[in-house]
């Protein structure tokens, strides 16, 4: 974990690219937000499931 | 089928805009402070517990403890390390600090089980409950109790902080800037939930509730941090967000991380469901408006997706409005799919997992936020 001008994390490079390489092009922006909301919300399916079934949702 | 495509349509908008339109209205309307006290008052701070419920923590520990020794709080305060089963050398890590805080070793049970150790163990009058990893600002417990003057409020929760929220792109994560947008997003519901009467639970790594008020959870809790303060709001306290209590942490380092995060959060509020029914009903829930809208919407909204997506594709032949309906839906699963081609190509394979590495991440982000936090300034 570099320090990079102040800031904490990955070192920055000067390209578009962001952490572990990913592109900050919009599309594959929203792409990630659009897979993150998909994620998010089709867990509530997936809890449920673990619930009614009594499966171990954590560790 | 077009009672289902409107039906599913209305439920996701509601949820995500509705909610949030209304919470935003009520708040101006009807919205009422909290009564809190001056952090610069000198006499009568309540007596403070911190409870830290811990397992194989004990590259954490240290650090974390250091963090709530060099808190700004005038009152009495006693740290509270509630070792569930843990097998690391926790016991001899934390002899360094025999003199400054109270280990309390219980056999492996879950955090609720350690949890229920700590506060039974606990004396002071305000509890406040943390976790290992992350890290406090210097007026965080202080903030937290300032709101206890008001004898109408029963809990208060603080503000958790990740990294990503400033800048995803130095987050780490390769889902920063999706979960720092929601996590923002959560953030302003439940601001606005606590101007209106009350938040809908808090966040397990800062929040402070009354001692007076904590009924031991059940064993197999999943969230400590929901079910404990929303006992206090059936009992008609409120939940206040204290946004000067700031707390730092790291995002989660991938969408597997975040999503079973998500699964585990999801499947408590089916749990408190079953363990607090009353949160049902109306006239036994004083934020029931909220609760449905906020909790029970999240539960829902995945199932209204799926209605949506088959209503739409049933119906697309009949109509226009149904076929446009469908194009945006698989152009937005499209993207999504897209998302998670480069989440598998691009997920950070040496993302931060180890304790001592994020042990000094947390500190990291605790020592870039304090200045601000201290100047006044909302990160």
């Amino acid at each position: 974990m570099a320090v990079n001008a102040g800031r904490i994390g990955p070192a920055r490079r000067e390209d578009e690219a962001g952490p572990m390489g990913v592109s900050r092009g919009p599309v594959r922006r929203a792409a990630r937000v659009a897979y993150t909301f998909v994620l998010m919300n089709y867990a509530a399916v997936e809890a449920l499931v673990r619930v009614c079934l009594g499966r171990q949702v954590w560790r | 089928m077009e009672t289902i495509f409107w039906g599913s349509l209305l439920l996701i908008a509601y949820v995500y805009a509705g909610y949030p339109a209304l919470l935003l209205l009520w708040s101006r309307v009807a919205g009422e402070p909290a009564r809190r006290r001056a952090l610069s008052e000198t006499s009568d701070w309540p007596s403070i517990s911190v409870i830290i419920a811990a397992r194989n923590e004990a590259a954490r520990l240290p650090g974390r403890i250091e963090n709530l020794l060099e808190q700004h709080y005038r009152g009495p305060l006693e740290i509270i390390v509630a070792s569930d089963g843990s097998t690391d050398g926790t016991a001899t890590v934390l002899s360094a600090f025999a003199d400054r805080i109270r280990l309390i070793e219980v056999a492996p049970g879950g955090k609720a089980t350690a949890l229920n150790a700590g506060v039974a163990a606990a004396s002071g009058e305000i509890l406040v409950f943390a976790d290992a990893r992350q890290r406090f600002g210097p007026h965080a417990i202080a903030a937290l109790a300032s709101n206890f003057d008001d004898p109408r409020v029963g809990g208060a929760t603080g503000e958790l902080i990740l990294n990503c929220e400033r800048d995803w792109a130095d987050s780490a994560s390769s889902i920063g800037e999706s979960v720092g947008l929601y996590w923002r997003y959560e953030k302003w519901l439940r601001r606005h939930e606590s101007r209106v009467r009350s938040t809908l639970g808090t966040t397990g790594a800062i929040y402070a509730l009354r001692h007076s008020l904590w009924r031991p959870l059940p064993p197999g809790a999943l969230l400590d941090d929901v079910l404990a303060p929303m006992r206090a709001v059936l009992r008609g306290y409120r939940i206040v967000f204290e946004e000067r209590a700031q707390a730092f942490d790291w995002v989660v380092p991938n969408a597997a991380a975040e999503s079973a995060r998500k699964i585990r959060t999801l499947a408590g509020n089916y749990q408190i469901l079953v363990e607090e029914p009353a949160l049902l009903v109306p006239f036994l829930n004083p934020v029931w408006v909220q609760y449905v809208s906020h909790k029970l919407g999240r539960l829902v909204v995945a199932w209204a997706l799926l209605g949506l997506l088959i209503s739409s594709i049933v119906l697309a032949p009949r109509r226009w409005p149904f076929t446009v309906a469908l194009i945006l839906q698989l152009g937005f699963y499209g993207l999504a799919a897209f998302g998670a081609w480069l989440e598998c190509k691009g997920s950070p394979a040496s993302a931060p997992t180890s304790g001592d590495t994020q042990v000094s991440q947390a500190d990291a982000v605790a020592a870039e936020g304090v200045p601000q936090t201290t100047g006044g300034t909302r990160l």
